[in-house]
């Protein structure tokens, strides 16, 4: 192998001066700042997901910290021989406006984001949305899921179709068609309720072992039947539901009902489905004494309501108070006796502390979501509200069960070839919370505010005079801790009713404190730029020529006051300056003046020495004259005319 | 759009996701301002490297082989704001034997040392460049196409020639500048007016006084002391630039080494496109300038024969001989050591 035919000569480490050395060091801490910065962005996220958050304050000042570390990197002007690698160094007349123009950005995005966050987070989700829609595609299913889990994220809703009824008559209730009943709460979501164990109980306290495969039958169908045998008038209604994407794995039927699978045959037709027959709220009416056609099996039915009473007081009052303290603190400090009280303090809590939003975000990892929902964000949506209700419900010793499925309203019902058909889409899929009640059964109540925010809570038996007297009296009691919506409701509140509130700095507080950390931040980092410039101009004064030296010496003494009359050439100026500044000797200045004339005049300009001889004048000069100035006209001289 | 600048694109809409979701606004803020940044970084790019020109400052180059010789680009931009790094795409080599390499700065000077091992002619080749932004996120790449040449010549070594039947040699280089004419010659000498080229050596100092202008002093012609080289190129289009590096050394060598001896030199060569090709070397400035005849010469030439038995022939197998004698065959290797140790004996 023959030597190499041209070697290119990357550094000075080629010539031996070693200078190749720093800046491999330079290399090897700009990109440990770049990792540096990555793994505290990374550590930023990581906060978040555990609900740790710094203040805005606190991380403009880690930006600008970052930023200075940036700059002082690249402060050293980077090789001047081009080489095999990239290396750092713009030089200070770079990276120093480089350098401000990222923290005037930083603080500008700052500022921005500070004084409108909800616009920036909607925008957020909004992308979300559409990502989300792209994602899960036609047939994916809702968001809303009809499994117990509950959502910890926004809700995007498709309008895929997910279910066709039709009825005779439409309906003139709103229709809660029940998918999922939650059990136990086990965090962030719901277990099946397990109904067949229930059956087991009931067969042990009725000692109806023998008939236990009969319980299941009488216990879902209980409520109709024995409404069915008090109605002569024919009002059941009938309900055929049919899924298009072919699906059963969820059955979803309403409320006081009985459901069979059968196979609907129209003009020859075999159509998949299942119908149901049930009562609006308004047409039940149980009366357990009278004429029956039942005979017997009413007391069978009583019995079973007697027994079914009682287990679901103990299978579904159980909280697990491990994973919610706050809640059950919050129950504990807001004690309530009674249905009534207790759905009057649950409505206004719920009010109060929570506004209805798709759009709440994601709670921290380590957080669960009820409790998030009720206490630090304040905002969420159906399953949050109806979670929350569930829970509380069930602190207060009132049998409860988290429920979900959809919701249609009558409305949603269309009258086609003579029948009522209804297009159920996901944007009705919903959840809510159901309490049992005698001659009811489980009874969904409403718990989710509708578009205007109110709460219009109500299930057979609800006196809602009771419940308004009861709700106002929680409200002029202070009712619930203010949760963050309530605060900010009562904001706007006093706002509308004109009150002149003393300034708050409230909602814009961080925004505030980003304006004073960059007044402060400017305040700091004014006179560093200042002096950069001071020391720039020097910098250039080594370089120049010595004609320029002694022009800006000329331009340092008039800026100061002194030999308005002279121009540096004359023959008495030595003399004079002499006189002003005794520590500048009048031969020394006798000689600069010689030796800048031949710069300008002479045959023989001066030598590297020389020119040296009249900058070091310069400089004395300089400081004899700064030395006679005081305090703020020093500075101001110094730093503001750069000298 | 490049990697890095993806990666960091996503990275920065990430944190501003993960902070919508998280209701984080600081680190909101840290996205929105790292994206915005981005922005500006790209369009900054953009507009810089559009506006970027760059090229050789200067075309031709002299150098002496082993030695460092510093090449400056050139760079023009209109743009308010100064760029970030820069990179250069060189393709360099001797003749046609061309290799890339990729060079970096910060945008400020650019200025890259090669150390040419070899004699001969060294062309590089800006092909292009590329500018980058001030975090080296991303690069906007240009085209460029502009040449320089870097002659790389052989130190001065001068080979030691004698010539015996002269009774008396020249003086070292040292001494010849203004020297006086041989006193013992004496001989029948003319002036004329001073020309380009002519050395100093012949200036009649004395007459140039009295004149009030440079008066040369020109011996006749058949007086003249003249040393004839011819050279033979055969093979010297094919010759590796090891090859040819020798013989440049030897040439240069040779020809200083007859300077010392003689007047002038007079080099004949055939070249192969233009057939028969001479110059007279009276200085040894004037040996750069045949070398860079030579390196230029992409073809073998022929040989040319020696006409007298006086005149010299030096070939590309480094065999230097008077008529048909050989003088000494120079080897490869050991070339340095040599020309400084062989001493030539040669006819006058």
């Amino acid at each position: 192998m023959g030597r190499k035919e041209i070697r290119f000569l990357d550094d000075d480490r080629e010539e031996g001066t070693g200078r190749g050395k720093k800046s491999r060091l330079l290399a090897i801490l700009q990109r440990l700042q770049i990792f540096s910065c990555l793994l505290a962005e990374g550590a930023l996220i990581v906060g978040a997901l555990y609900g740790r958050k710094l203040n805005a304050v606190v991380l403009g000042g880690l930006a600008a910290a970052q930023t200075a570390l940036w700059v002082w990197l690249h402060w050293k002007p980077g090789e001047s021989i081009l080489g095999r690698k990239k290396r750092p160094g713009y030089g200070r007349e770079r990276s120093v406006p480089i350098g401000i123009g990222l923290w005037a950005v930083t603080f500008l995005a700052l500022a921005a984001v500070l004084f409108r966050p909800a616009a920036w987070y909607e925008a957020v989700y909004l992308a979300e949305g559409h990502v989300d829609a792209m994602l899960r595609g036609p047939g994916s299913g809702s968001g809303l899921s009809s499994a117990g889990r509950i959502n910890r994220g926004n809700l995007y809703r498709t309008g895929e179709v997910r279910l066709e009824l039709e009825a005779a008559q439409a309906p003139a209730e709103p229709l809660y068609l029940r998918g999922f009943s939650g059990g136990d709460y086990v965090g962030n979501g719901w277990e099946a309720a397990d109904e067949e164990a229930l059956f087991v109980e009931i067969a042990d306290i009725l000692d109806w072992k023998e008939w236990i495969g009969m319980i299941g039958g009488m216990y879902y169908s209980m409520y109709f039947v024995l409404n069915f045998d008090m109605d002569g008038e024919g009002a059941e209604r009938q309900l055929c539901i049919a899924h298009p994407d072919g699906d059963y794995s969820s059955i979803y039927t309403p409320y006081y009902s009985r459901s069979r699978w059968y196979w609907r045959g129209r003009e020859g037709d075999r159509e998949e489905g299942y119908e149901c027959e049930y009562y609006e709220r308004k047409d039940m009416g149980i009366v357990w004494d009278g004429e029956t056609r039942l005979g017997e099996a009413r007391e069978w039915y009583r019995s079973l309501q007697g027994a079914c009473l009682e287990v679901v007081e103990d299978a579904y009052t159980r909280v697990p108070e491990e994973l919610l303290p706050r809640l059950a603190a919050f129950a504990e400090e807001n004690p309530r006796e009674g249905l009534e009280e207790v759905t009057a303090f649950i409505g206004y809590a719920l009010q109060d502390m929570a506004s209805y939003t798709l759009t709440p975000g994601r709670p921290p990892v380590n957080e669960d979501i009820v409790e998030y929902f009720l206490f630090d964000n304040g905002e969420g949506y159906c399953q949050h509200f109806a979670a929350a209700a569930t829970l509380l419900y069930r602190l207060y010793g009132i049998p409860a069960r988290y429920a979900s499925g959809y919701l249609v309203q009558p409305s949603d019902f269309r009258l086609q070839d003579g029948t009522w058909r209804a297009e159920v889409t996901d944007m009705s899929a919903h959840a809510w919370t159901e309490i049992f009640l005698e001659d009811y059964g489980w009874t969904p109540v409403e718990v989710t505010p509708a578009a205007d925010g109110q709460l219009a809570i109500s299930y057979p038996g609800l006196d809602s005079d009771l419940l308004r007297s009861l709700t106002e009296r929680e409200r002029l009691g202070g009712g619930a801790e203010k949760g963050p919506a309530g605060r900010d409701r009562e904001a706007e509140e006093a706002w509308d009713e004109g009150y002149s509130v003393l300034f708050d700095m409230g909602e814009h507080r961080d925004l505030w404190l980003v304006s004073g950390s960059c007044l402060f931040c400017f305040v700091l980092f004014g006179p560093v730029a200042l002096d950069d410039r001071r020391l720039r101009h020097r910098d250039r004064l080594r370089q120049a020529d010595c004609k320029e030296v002694y022009a800006g010496m000329m331009g340092l003494l008039h800026a100061a006051g002194y030999f308005p009359d002279l121009q540096g050439w004359e023959r008495e100026f030595p003399e004079r300056a002499a006189e002003a500044f005794p520590e500048l000797a009048r031969e020394e200045l006798c000689r600069q003046q010689k030796i800048v004339m031949r710069d300008v005049y002479g045959e023989i300009l001066p030598g590297e020495e020389e020119a040296q001889y009249v900058r070091w004048m310069y400089f004395r000069m300089a400081e004899a004259v700064l030395g006679r100035m005081k305090g703020c006209r020093r500075l101001l001289f110094r730093y503001w005319k750069g000298y | 759009m490049s990697m890095k600048r993806m990666l960091f694109l996503s990275f920065s809409l990430f944190l501003v996701y993960m902070a919508g979701m998280y209701r984080y606004p600081a680190l909101m803020a840290i996205g929105v301002g790292q994206a915005l940044f981005l922005l500006f970084l790209t369009v900054q790019n953009r507009v810089c490297g559009r506006r970027m020109q760059a090229a050789f400052e200067r075309e031709a180059v002299a150098a002496v082989k082993g030695e460092p010789v510093s090449c400056e680009l050139a760079l023009k931009h209109g743009g308010k704001l100064p760029p970030g790094g820069m990179g250069f795409l060189i393709r360099y080599g001797y003749g046609e034997r061309k290799r890339r390499k990729r060079l970096y700065g910060d945008g400020g000077e650019a200025v890259f040392r090669i150390r040419p091992e070899y004699c001969g002619a060294v062309r590089l080749h800006l092909e292009a460049f590329w500018v980058y932004d001030y975090f080296s996120l991303g690069r906007v790449r240009k085209k460029a196409s502009h040449e320089m040449r870097v002659m790389v010549f052989p130190g001065e070594q001068a080979l030691d020639i004698r010539f015996p039947e002269d009774g008396h040699g020249r003086e070292p280089e040292a001494d010849r500048a203004g020297a006086a004419p041989p006193s013992g010659g004496g001989g029948v000498f003319q002036v004329r007016e001073y020309r380009k080229g002519d050395s100093a050596r012949h200036v009649h100092w004395k007459l140039s006084a009295r004149a009030g202008q440079p008066l040369i002093k020109e011996q006749e012609q058949e007086k003249r002391r003249q040393a004839v080289l011819c050279l033979d190129l055969e093979g010297h289009g094919e010759a590796g630039q090891q090859d040819r590096d020798r013989f440049y050394e030897l040439l240069s060598a040779t020809i200083l080494g007859l300077l010392r001896e003689r007047e002038e030199v007079l080099v004949n060569w055939r070249d192969g496109a233009l057939g028969t090709a001479s110059m007279e070397i009276t200085q040894d400035s004037q040996c750069r300038e045949l070398l860079s005849r030579l390196y230029l010469t992409e073809r073998s030439g022929g040989s040319f024969p020696a006409e007298r038995d006086t005149d010299f022939v030096l070939g590309m197998g480094l065999g230097l001989f008077q008529g048909d004698r050989e003088l000494y065959r120079f080897s490869g290797e050991g070339l340095a050591e040599e020309l400084g140790k062989v001493r030539i004996l040669a006819r006058g």
